[in-house]
């Protein structure tokens, strides 16, 4: 089992993901967290100006360009998604050395249910030290 | 499903309570098995990679992180 980050969900639903990660997904063992989601769809969503996604997608046409700005709004069901009613438990109970935020606490909870390796694109410290901690599989993927 | 060794003991207790009300519930496994069927035309995939290259995904993460530091890459 494999618990996602958000760029990894993005690559994922762009149809661009390591080909690991499209084995898994067909396999039904990738699951990403409540806060992953959020912070993609507000990522895309809700940037402003040049840099934004969402201005990027203008030129494209508008069939396509909803259809794309669905997909990256509605998390697939091939995607797995814990509960806050089951994970909220176990964010309360860890024990790490470090004081995380709600998503890191989020991951290594939904991490520790699955009993799942975490992958991300982009190394944070404080989450790594958590896995440490506990014993979960932290893997950076670039 | 393993249980991990060295965990708290009121850690593992949550666990495995969390464990069970999830497969009750059917969480333990996604809604549906199989790949992912992709919206994205080639053109849009571009589009995403760009972004990702440049750092426009960054850059939106920073921006997020600053209204809601229980987002934040720490």
């Amino acid at each position: 089992m494999i618990l996602i980050d958000d760029q990894l969900l993005l690559v994922a639903l762009s149809d661009t993901a390591p080909a690991e990660i499209n084995t898994a997904i067909a396999r039904g063992e990738v699951f990403t967290t409540g806060s992953w989601y959020y912070r993609l769809s507000r990522a895309v969503t809700a940037g402003s100006g040049a840099g934004a996604l969402s201005s990027r997608f203008q030129a494209l046409d508008e069939a396509v360009r909803l259809g794309v700005l669905a997909s990256l709004g509605e998390l697939p069901e091939e995607i797995g998604l814990l509960s806050l009613r089951v994970v909220v438990p176990v964010m309360q109970a860890l024990a790490v050395t470090r004081p995380l935020n709600f998503l890191n606490a989020e991951a290594l909870a939904a991490a520790l249910l699955l009993d799942a390796a975490i992958a991300v694109t982009v190394d944070a410290p404080l989450l790594r030290s958590g896995a440490t901690d506990l014993a979960i599989t932290y893997t950076v993927i670039g | 499903m393993a249980t991990r060794q060295g965990l708290d003991a009121n850690l593992a207790a949550a666990v495995a309570r969390g464990r069970a009300r999830a497969a009750a519930s059917g969480e333990l496994t996604p809604p549906r098995v199989g790949p992912i069927q992709s919206a994205f035309s080639d053109e849009a995939r571009k589009i995403v990679a760009d972004w990702r290259r440049d750092g426009g995904y960054l850059r939106a993460l920073v921006a997020i992180a600053e209204a809601d530091p229980d987002l934040a890459v720490q």
